[in-house]
C-alpha cells in the first residue's frame, strides 16, 4: 500500500506529517529533515518518497498548492481508472490554519535572498501548527485500514 | 492505455483535443459552432468538474480517452499524475497531455466569461473563435499523442 500526505506544499507540514506517521519525529526539530524546504523537489510535482512504515507501506509527501481537495479528487479518480483501489493508494490531506500564508511565503521565497528571510517565518508558522498536524496524523493512524 | 488531456477548466482545449483524438471532429478544417457544441463537455462544465477525470470515449486502438480541468496548477499536475502512475507501477499505461500551451487569449477570455462569469451569450462566441484559431495546433498535438501512445504500446508489448 502507498500513503500520500497531501498539503499546500510537500516540503513543509506534509513532510512533518509523514515523519510523525512513521514515528520518526518526536520533537519539533523538523528543519533538519531530509527534503525540508527542498524547492527543486517540490517543483517537479512528483510525490516525494519518505520511507517505509512498519507494515512496509510506502509513505510519500506531496504538495497540491491552493487546490488540495481538487488534487485529492484527481488522484483518487486516477487510482480507480487505473483499476486500483484504496488498498493500493490512500491520500491523506493535511490542513493547517495558516496554509495560505505558508504557500504565499513559499512562492515569494523562490528568490534566494527572500528565501533566507521567509524560511524562519515558515518554521515559526509550522511550529504553531505542530499540534494540529500531529492530531491529524493520529486520526489517520487510527482510521486507516491496511491491506 | 489511458490518455488524459488536461487544461485549465477541462472544458475547451482538452475537450477539443480529446474529440479530435476520438474522430468526433474533421481534422482537415476548423469545426463549426454546431460541431463544437455537439462535443460532450464542450463549454458545459461547472466548478464541481475541476479535478474530475471525465471519460470521453475509446479510440480505435482501445485507448481510453479522458479530460481533466486542473485550474492553474500547470505542469505541476503532469508531475502529480505521472508520479502517482509511477507509484502504482503503471507509467507505461498512462499518457497525460497538457493542452495549456495551446490556449490562446480568445479562449482564455471567452472561457472565463462563459464558464466563470456564466455569461455564455458573450463568452461562447469568443471561446469558439479561439478554439477555431487554435484548431490546427490541437490537431498537431493529438497526432503527436497518438504516435506516442502507439510507440508506448509497442514497447510495452515488446517487453
Amino acid at each position: 500500500m502507498n500513503i500520500i500526505f497531501l498539503g499546500t506544499t510537500g516540503i513543509h507540514h506534509t513532510l512533518i506529517a509523514a515523519h510523525l506517521y512513521l514515528g520518526k519525529l518526536e520533537q519539533e526539530s523538523y528543519t533538519n529533515l531530509k527534503f525540508w524546504d527542498d524547492r527543486k523537489r517540490e517543483e517537479i510535482g512528483y510525490p516525494i518518497f519518505i520511507d517505509y512504515d512498519k507494515k512496509r507501506n510506502k509513505v510519500y509527501s506531496l504538495g497540491g498548492a491552493w487546490e488540495i481537495l481538487m488534487t485529492q479528487k484527481s488522484i483518487e479518480q486516477l487510482v480507480k481508472i487505473m483499476d486500483f483501489s484504496e488498498q493500493d493508494l490512500v491520500v491523506k490531506p493535511i490542513f493547517i490554519k495558516r496554509e495560505r500564508i505558508l504557500l504565499f511565503l513559499h512562492k515569494i521565497g523562490r528568490f534566494k535572498i527572500v528565501n533566507h528571510l521567509v524560511l524562519p517565518v515558515i518554521s515559526y508558522l509550522i511550529k504553531k501548527e505542530f499540534a494540529a498536524i500531529k492530531q491529524q496524523v493520529e486520526e489517520f493512524k487510527s482510521g486507516v485500514r491496511f491491506a | 492505455m489511458k490518455i488524459i488531456y488536461h487544461c485549465f477548466g477541462g472544458s475547451h482545449s482538452s475537450v477539443t483535443a480529446a474529440a479530435l483524438h476520438l474522430g468526433m471532429l474533421n481534422r482537415n478544417r476548423p469545426p463549426t459552432v454546431e460541431e463544437l457544441m455537439k462535443i460532450p463537455y464542450y463549454d458545459k462544465t461547472n466548478d464541481s468538474d475541476f479535478g474530475s477525470i471525465r471519460y470521453m470515449g475509446t479510440d480505435e486502438y482501445d485507448n481510453e480517452i479522458y479530460v481533466l480541468g486542473k485550474k492553474s496548477l500547470g505542469n505541476r499536475y503532469s508531475g502529480i499524475l505521472m508520479g502517482v502512475a509511477e507509484i502504482l507501477g503503471i507509467t507505461d499505461q498512462l499518457i497525460e497531455v497538457n493542452c495549456m500551451n495551446l490556449v490562446n487569449w480568445s479562449m482564455k477570455i471567452g472561457g472565463f466569461t462563459s464558464r466563470r462569469l456564466r455569461l455564455e451569450l458573450l463568452g461562447r462566441p469568443v471561446v469558439v473563435w479561439g478554439t477555431q484559431k487554435a484548431f490546427y495546433e490541437l490537431v498537431n498535438l493529438v497526432e503527436i499523442t497518438r504516435l506516442k501512445a502507439r510507440r508506448k504500446k509497442i514497447s510495452a508489448q515488446a517487453t
